[in-house]
Order: C-alpha cells, then sequence, then structure tokens
C-alpha cells in the first residue's frame, strides 16, 4: 500500500514535469518530420496504452483491439465526411461507438479466457477486415476515405506540425491521468485481483465476468481515439486499419516498456518509434535486427525495459527498495 | 594596413568566394523516392530504383543540371502503408532536404503522401494508377504512369472491337484499383452489346482458385479478364486456369503484367492478352537507346516499372534544368505543363491534372513467355 | 451437378493440402501451448529450400526431404535457443510476440537470400492434369493428396505404436503426470516441435510448384491452419486433419455458390461461432481456460 500512496505524492510533479517537457519539446524542435512522428507517436501509444488496459490489467491478449482501433477512425472519418462534423465532435462519437462495440462483442466473447479469447478477438479482426474492404458505400472499399476538410481540436490545426503533436501529447497524459485514477481505485483493485486469480476473486464476491466486461469497455475508447488521431496524419482511413499487424506492434510497444508500469506502452512507443527513423539500413537488415532485439528481450527480459531497469536499481540500492508490483 | 596586406586580403577574399561558389555549384539536387522496400510489394521499389539509378546516371554523366550540379537520388521505404508513405516523404522533405519528391506504386499510399505534399513541394507520382490521385487537382502534383482510366479505355476497345467475343466473364483482386478496371470494363462491354456472365472478386491471400475458375467454366464465356496486380498470385492463378483447360480468349489487365509475373507462370500465360504504355521491342531510337542502356547494365529487359521510374527522373531534371530553378514550384509545374518532354515512349505531354500521355498504346500477347507487340493503337 | 461434384473434389483436394500444415499447428499449439505466429514462416521456409535445392540442380523429389530434414533443423535449433527459454509456461502474450518477432526474421532471411520476386518450382507433376469421369484435378495435387495420407497415416500410426509417440500423447494429456513417471518432457517437447514445424515445412514444399514461392507466402497459410486446429479441436490430430477436409469443402461451396468475396471472412465466423459455442471442435477435449 505504501508504494501506492507514494506513487501519488509523486504523481502529480511527475505529470506536470511531462507536461513542461511536451511544452518544450513543442516550441523548441523545428524539424516538422520529428514533430509530427511524435505526434503520431504519441496517438500509437494511446492504443498501447489500450491494449494494457486488457494485458496488464486482465492478464489477456487482446489480438482484436485493432477492431476499437478502426472503428475509432472510420467512424471520425465518417462523421467529418458524409455528416460534416467538427472533429471534436467525430471523436466523442467515434469513442462512444466503441464503448457500445466492446459492450456487445464483450458480452459474447469475454467468457474466454487466453489463447481462445486471443484468437476469437483475431477471428474478429478478419471479419471487420473483410466487411470494410466489400461496404463500399459506407467505408469507400479498399481504397479508404480521404480528402477531410482542415481538421482542427479546440481552435487548434491539426495539419500543423506543432498543432498536431500538442494535441496528441496533452490527450496521451489526460489519458494517463485517467487511468492512473483507474488503477488506484475500488475497480482497479478489483480488476488486479482477477488478473491474479479469478477463481479466488470470484470466491470473494467479485464478479469477475462483469469486472472483465468494464475494463473491455475501459479500453475501447482508448483506442478508438487513437485511431482517430491517427486520420490528420494519413489523411486517409483504409481497411488496413483493422490489420492485426497493428496490435501486435502496439504489443510490441506494451512489452518493450513493461506491462506492468502504467506508462509502460508510452515508453515502449517512443523507442519503437523513434530508433527505426534514426537508421539508414535496408528495410529488411532493419526487421530482421528489430525482431530479434525483440527476441532477446523476451528471453531475458520479459517485463520489458522496465524490469531490467528495476533489476539494475536494485543491484545499486543492494535490493532495499520495496516491491513495485512486478 | 598595408598594400601588401590589402593584397593578401583580397586574394584570401577572391580564393574562399571562388572555393564557396564551386562548392554551391557542386551542391546536388536532391531527388527524393518513397518506394516500398519492404514488404509484399518490395519488387515494384526495386525496379523502381534500378530504372531511376539509370536515368540519374546518364543525366550526371551528361554533366547534370542547373550549371552543374549533379542529381542525388534519395531512398525511404513507404512501406507499402499510408502511414510507411506519410513518414517517408515527411522524413525526405526535412532530414533529406529533397527538392522533389517522387517514387509511389500505391494508390492508397501516394493518396496520403500528396496530403503532406500538397502546395509545399513537386510530387511526381512514378507507377500508382488511381484517377482519384490526379483528380484532387493539385497543382505540383503529377503522374507518369496511365491512370486506371486511361488504360482501360484504350485496352477495351481492342477487346471489343478487335477480338469480339460473345460473352465475358471477370475475376479480379478486391482492390481499388480492379474496381476501377471492373467498372470500366462493364460499360465497353455494356456498349458493345457483350453479356458480362460472371463477376469474382477475391482477397489478396488468395492462392487457390480453382473453385472461382471452375464456377467460371460453368458459364461457359468467350473471353476471361484477369485484372491482378501482384506477380505471385497472377501467376498462380494462371496456372491454374491452365489446369483447368483455359478459356477461348484470355486477358490481363493493362499496365500490370511484367517479367516478374511471367517467369513464375512458366508457360501457362501463353496466349493471355493484354495491354501496356511500353514494349521493349519498339523500334524507335529513343526506346531502344533506353532499353539498350538497360539491357547493358543489367542484362535483361526493362519492364514498366523500370520505365515510369527512369522516366520521371529523366522529365523532374529537364523541368528543373529548363525552368533555371530547384525550388521555384509554381514556375517548374508551368514548365511542365507547357512543354512535351521526350523520353523513351515518344513525347510525353502533362494535362491540366497532371496526367502524363504518350503517342501510343501497346497491345501484346504472350508468346513461349515473352510478351509480343500484336498492334499498337494511337492515344 | 457436375459442378457441383468438381467443387466438392476441389474442396476435398484443397483441403488435404491445409492437413499437413494444421497437424503441424496441433502439435505445437495443441500440445505445447504455444501460439504460434510462426508457423506460416516455417511453411515458407520448406518451400525456399525446395528452390534453392532445385536451383542447384537437385531434382524435386529428392528437395522435397531434404527440405523437410532443413526445416526440422532449423526447429531444432530455435527449439534450443528460444522456445525453451521464454515460451514454456510463460502465457500467451509471451509466446505471440517471440513466434511473431521470429516469423519477420525468417522472413527477413529468406527475402534478403533469395530476393522480393516470386521463384517458380518446377515439379515433375507440375502441368499435368488427371480426368477422372469427367472432373479435373491438377496433378500436383493428387501427389499432395497422397502425401498427405501416407505421411498423416504414417504419424497416426507411430504415435500410436512406438514409444516415443505414446509419450508425446500422454504429455499432450497430461505434462505433469508424464514427468512424474519418469518421462523425458523436456525432449519430447522439442521433438514435438521438431515434428510440427517440419510438417509446416512439408506443406510449403508440397505447394510450392502451386503457389510460387515469395517472402509473404507464409501468411494466408498462418490463418488457415488456425482456424483448422480450432475446427478440429485442440490437441486432436485427426481432428485437424478432418477440420482441414471440412475447411476446404466449406470454402469451395461458399465461393462457388455464395460470394467470392466474403469467403475470406467465413474461416473467421467458423472460428467464432466455434469458440463462442462448442470449443471443444470436432474431436478436442472441453477446455474453456486455456494456460
Amino acid at each position: 500500500m505504501s508504494s501506492t500512496r507514494a506513487f501519488r505524492i509523486n504523481g502529480a510533479h511527475l505529470i506536470v514535469a511531462w507536461l513542461l517537457v511536451i511544452a518544450a519539446f513543442g516550441t523548441l524542435v523545428s524539424n516538422p518530420f520529428v514533430v509530427t512522428l511524435a505526434g503520431y507517436t504519441s496517438a500509437f501509444a494511446l492504443f498501447a496504452l489500450s491494449i494494457n488496459v486488457m494485458l496488464g490489467g486482465l492478464g489477456e491478449v487482446p489480438l482484436g483491439q485493432c477492431v476499437f482501433f478502426g472503428l475509432g477512425a472510420y467512424a471520425a472519418a465518417i462523421g467529418m465526411k458524409s455528416f460534416g462534423l467538427p472533429f471534436e465532435l467525430a471523436l466523442l462519437i467515434a469513442m462512444a461507438v466503441s464503448v457500445a462495440a466492446a459492450a456487445v462483442i464483450g458480452a459474447l466473447t469475454l467468457k474466454l479466457t487466453g489463447a481462445y479469447f486471443s484468437i476469437v478477438s483475431w477471428g474478429l479482426t478478419g471479419v471487420v477486415l473483410v466487411a470494410a474492404m466489400n461496404l463500399e458505400h459506407v467505408t469507400g472499399g479498399p481504397l479508404g476515405i480521404f480528402g477531410f476538410p482542415t481538421i482542427t481540436f479546440a481552435g487548434v490545426d491539426l495539419s500543423e506540425p506543432r498543432g498536431y503533436f500538442l494535441v496528441c501529447a496533452v490527450l496521451l497524459v489526460a489519458t494517463v491521468v485517467v487511468l492512473a485514477a483507474v488503477r488506484d481505485s475500488r475497480f482497479g483493485a478489483a480488476i488486479e485481483s482477477v488478473r491474479q486469480n479469478p477463481h479466488l476473486a470470484r470466491s470473494m464476491g467479485v464478479d469477475v465476468f462483469r469486472q472483465r466486461l468494464k475494463a473491455f469497455m475501459l479500453s475501447a475508447p482508448i483506442a478508438a481515439m487513437a485511431g482517430a488521431l491517427c486520420i490528420p496524419y494519413t489523411q486517409i482511413v483504409t481497411p488496413e486499419v483493422f490489420a492485426v499487424s497493428n496490435t501486435v506492434d502496439a504489443l510490441l510497444m506494451v512489452l518493450l516498456g513493461g506491462s506492468r508500469l502504467l506508462v509502460g506502452p508510452v515508453i515502449g512507443a517512443m523507442i519503437f518509434s523513434i530508433i527505426p527513423y534514426f537508421f539508414n539500413m535496408d528495410p529488411n537488415v532493419r526487421i530482421l535486427i528489430f525482431s530479434s532485439a525483440i527476441i532477446l528481450i523476451m528471453i531475458f527480459a520479459p517485463g520489458g525495459l522496465h524490469q531490467l531497469m528495476s533489476a539494475v536499481a536494485d543491484r545499486f540500492t543492494g535490493g532495499r527498495r520495496a516491491p513495485s508490483g512486478i | 594596413m598595408t598594400r601588401r596586406t590589402m593584397l593578401q586580403g583580397a586574394g584570401a577574399l577572391a580564393l574562399s568566394l571562388s572555393v564557396c561558389a564551386t562548392a554551391f555549384a557542386a551542391d546536388p539536387v536532391r531527388i527524393g523516392l518513397a518506394m516500398p522496400l519492404s514488404g509484399a510489394a518490395a519488387t515494384y521499389g526495386n525496379d523502381g530504383r534500378q530504372g531511376a539509378e539509370l536515368a540519374a546516371e546518364e543525366v550526371n554523366a551528361a554533366g547534370g543540371i542547373l550549371g552543374g550540379r549533379k542529381l542525388e537520388l534519395i531512398y525511404e521505404d513507404d512501406k507499402g502503408t499510408p502511414q510507411g508513405g506519410v513518414a517517408a516523404v515527411q522524413k525526405l522533405m526535412t532530414v533529406g532536404r529533397a527538392k522533389v519528391i517522387t517514387g509511389g506504386m500505391n494508390s492508397s499510399v501516394v493518396l496520403a503522401e500528396s496530403s503532406v505534399t500538397r502546395n509545399k513541394i513537386l510530387q511526381v507520382n512514378m507507377g500508382a494508377q488511381a484517377d482519384a490521385i490526379t483528380d484532387q487537382g493539385s497543382p505540383f502534383l503529377f503522374q507518369v504512369n496511365n491512370t486506371v482510366s486511361m488504360n482501360s479505355r484504350a485496352f477495351n476497345k481492342y477487346l471489343t472491337d478487335v477480338l469480339k467475343p460473345k460473352t465475358a466473364a471477370y475475376m479480379g483482386e478486391n482492390t481499388e484499383f480492379n474496381k476501377t478496371v471492373l467498372e470500366h470494363l462493364k460499360a465497353s462491354l455494356a456498349a458493345a452489346k457483350i453479356e458480362l456472365v460472371s463477376v469474382s472478386t477475391y482477397d489478396a491471400d488468395t492462392n487457390d482458385f480453382t473453385s472461382i475458375i471452375t464456377k467460371v467454366k460453368s458459364q461457359n464465356p468467350d473471353l476471361l479478364y484477369v485484372s491482378d496486380a501482384y506477380p505471385s498470385r497472377a501467376a498462380q492463378l494462371w496456372k491454374q486456369v491452365r489446369q483447368l483447360g483455359g478459356f477461348k480468349h484470355e486477358a490481363m489487365s493493362p499496365g500490370v503484367v511484367t517479367p516478374g509475373m511471367l517467369k513464375p507462370a512458366e508457360g501457362a500465360m501463353n496466349g493471355v492478352i493484354t495491354g501496356e504504355i511500353f514494349v521493349a521491342s519498339e523500334p524507335s531510337p529513343a526506346n531502344q537507346a533506353f532499353v539498350q542502356a538497360f539491357r547493358k547494365k543489367h542484362n535483361v529487359d526493362p519492364n514498366k516499372v523500370h520505365l515510369v521510374a527512369y522516366e520521371a527522373i529523366k522529365v523532374i531534371a529537364e523541368a528543373l534544368n529548363r525552368a533555371g530553378t530547384d525550388s521555384d514550384y509554381p514556375k517548374i509545374a508551368k514548365v511542365l505543363r507547357d512543354n512535351p518532354w521526350p523520353t523513351p515512349r515518344g513525347m510525353l505531354k502533362f494535362d491540366e491534372k497532371g496526367r502524363a500521355s504518350a503517342p501510343y498504346f501497346y497491345i501484346q500477347q504472350v508468346k513461349d513467355g515473352q510478351l509480343v507487340l500484336l498492334t499498337q493503337s494511337r492515344n | 451437378m457436375d459442378l457441383l461434384l468438381q467443387t466438392l473434389v476441389n474442396g476435398l483436394v484443397v483441403g488435404s493440402g491445409y492437413a499437413v500444415i494444421a497437424v503441424g499447428l496441433t502439435l505445437v499449439f495443441g500440445i505445447l501451448g504455444i501460439v504460434n505466429f510462426a508457423h506460416g514462416a516455417f511453411y515458407a521456409l520448406g518451400a525456399y529450400a525446395v528452390f534453392l535445392a532445385l536451383s542447384v540442380g537437385v531434382p524435386y523429389l529428392v528437395a522435397l526431404p531434404i527440405a523437410v530434414a532443413v526445416v526440422v533443423a532449423v526447429g531444432f535449433l530455435i527449439e534450443l535457443s528460444i522456445v525453451r527459454r521464454s515460451l514454456y509456461g510463460v502465457g500467451n502474450h509471451g509466446s505471440l510476440i517471440v513466434t511473431f518477432a521470429l516469423a519477420q526474421v525468417l522472413m527477413a532471411l529468406m527475402l534478403l537470400i533469395a530476393g522480393p520476386d516470386p521463384h517458380p518450382v518446377r515439379s515433375p507433376f507440375g502441368q499435368s492434369n488427371l480426368e477422372v469421369f469427367g472432373l479435373m484435378v491438377a496433378g500436383q495435387r493428387v501427389f499432395i493428396l497422397l502425401v498427405s495420407v501416407a505421411v498423416l497415416s504414417a504419424f497416426g500410426l507411430w504415435l500410436q505404436r512406438s514409444v516415443r509417440g505414446q509419450q508425446i500423447t500422454a504429455v499432450a494429456q497430461n505434462p505433469r503426470g508424464a514427468l512424474y513417471s519418469g518421462i523425458n518432457v523436456p525432449m519430447i517437447r522439442t521433438i514435438s516441435f521438431m515434428l510440427g514445424v517440419g510438417a509446416a515445412g512439408l506443406a510449403g514444399g508440397l505447394l510450392a510448384p502451386i503457389t510460387t514461392v515469395f517472402p509473404t507466402m507464409g501468411n494466408g497459410s498462418l490463418i488457415t491452419s488456425f482456424i483448422v486446429v480450432i475446427l478440429g479441436g485442440m490437441g486432436s490430430i485427426s481432428g485437424a486433419m478432418l477440420g482441414a477436409l471440412l475447411i476446404g469443402l466449406a470454402n469451395a461451396l461458399f465461393e462457388t455458390y455464395v460470394s467470392v468475396q466474403w469467403t475470406p471472412a467465413l474461416g473467421w465466423v467458423l472460428v467464432i461461432a466455434i469458440l463462442l459455442f462448442a470449443p471443444q471442435g470436432l474431436r478436442g477435449k472441453a477446455q474453456l481456460d486455456r494456460y
């Protein structure tokens, strides 16, 4: 318990520090490529966070999380293009749609666990991808939806690198704050008990299925928000947003940073996105090296970088640090 | 100050100025190419690279452009996705300091890229064919390859006027490219009173076509029209068509048949008719100069992808040179639209939408695993 | 009627192609509990091995067993160095990520060695056709059918009759019990993994003349094999074979009579339906909780 309280005291300071870093980055860095990439990375980090609600929170691998990611992207795109809605409203609708979808999907599939749950959710992405390709009048078919009017959020023009980055980064921080509050609430404790030992939790009176459903419905709008925020980056939404490879990329980010750390996915996202752009190697060599690195990490430090850092920190403090939840 | 010091100072100043001037003159013109260098379409990126490099070598060997400046090609992998394309183009424009963006083999990717380059930099799309790209009416966006509509119009004319089948069937992958091909096919066939008896669209992962082919055969069409741009899949498809007995007339959508498709088909495509903006055997001096130079360097004949890459670089270089600038994009765009450009295909002209058209379109047939010219039509 | 018969034949023949790779996945997924995202890559590896052997002049029928041996050897090395250290008992996300990264590594290697272009593979049955009662079947597919039946029957017999085979079944049913009765469980696991990926490699080599050899060829087979394994029932080899035939038939019928463009969704819909309503599949044990 003391570690949770310790987090609360320092949490606010960390958040302020983070906001300051964002402000500094946004004003000082002038290379538009780096700034826009940072914005896109922040948006994708949101997706990684949503996956970690399921993975670090419930212990499930939601291969189908890209369904909500894509739903968010398409809902926002259709809202803007076909209904002329402003981005803020389209975003809210996208999030609402995803919560509704999560309720339905979760009711059906959350009784399964482990590999079965993962494969069912993978299956859903397959169906939704085919649907998106075929339902042309809704989704624009294989070419997708493009040709949006200028996208602004709270008055900030998202086609400007700085604006895009600031909006995405601030929304990311806000989401982390919300998730931290959830983690420290009773609901968070219930989820943790479900993750560690569902049978024990059930015997203590926790409605396991309901808590899993609530967690699922919490993760969906975060993924949807991420999907909608990716629209200003490419100005086009294609059926590939439903491809399971997006989920796998985000999973890699979560594992890199550590699934037991709330901001682990964000750290992982930053590493995952920034490193490739500083190496000018043949793309296939890059894939080779990066994938090999992932394998090595999974063999030697499956808890991600957080585990490595903790191990290093333990070395220095002689193991006297209080355990932080690994 | 003594006169000697002044002279020394003047000499030093003159020397440093001339060094600067030479350094400035030697500053290369960077052209950024965003292409698929990994993933399923890597074979197109590879071909594009070869074509572009040949063109750049020739331009540089002839002395470069804009007062002796050499061309420098910079590559970024677009990974075949819109996100990859956007990142690639942004990196080229900033870190790569490219003055012109080119490359582009996939329509969704180029659409995404075009929103980044719009009104900011010259973009010459090499290979992507969706009409939607140039329909946007972007002032600095140009396209070297034919659009799907341009190819379909020219090819379907041959099908309806010369081949004259009584009935036809269509098989194609479920993409935007093919959907447009199908729409044009439907229109052309309807106008010529040819019945389209069967339409089958399959997805990208399909490698077994036996059920589809069997179904199509049961409808007994005179002509099978296949629209599929991926070499490995198309090769498999034709092998299976051959194994199930083939059809009276067989056609493949124009602009997609390359040696990379013919080789794995191992003769299964013999007899298939297709159309293309370029054919290696065309005897004009301009075409042969390109074909021979490529053959000398790579020991094989160039294909359409090599051609459009080569042309894009050559046209860009010429246009920049003629406009006398590497960054006054309105001027360069005007120069591009106002003038015809000599290429292996003849004189290329860009229209108001930035689309290039050449004098001829070629109808070809596969014989012994090679494309052979049947006839050519004027555009 | 002709169309129906030909469609049924097509479905069965295609299904027999799925059977081998699906049985391989059953060994790795069903017995070892590893969600093997690299299964498609081993399939591709088998195909590339055949292609490389052919390009140095080895005839197809000799290249095939060589390719399988290569894949089995690679499987052995990978099991020893990677799988053993990171994948047993750590839960799904470990195996998913590691096998996915492994698949990327293998594909990148194949691309760097053989280039991105698709390569044809010549087989002695290449373009030949067999015509029986007016129904046409490609020669290579008949070959695949025969090899599949032969290999799978031999394998089934081996599982039942040999000591090693029975030990594998024991480990599949109860790893701890098997350990307590003195079975060398780690070695059984290694063998299962080698056999599992070897089957994928064999399927790749068998199908290479039909599909041509290209770097991303594994992806489609990966999805299909998972669908088949779930349909057939986890851990059941006969279930995997049955599931393969059923999927082959279902796809062929759906494609011919309903809609070509929605066919890719069919497999997924079946998987979802099975997992929700009959998770034991056709022949597996009812187990909702899985690692």
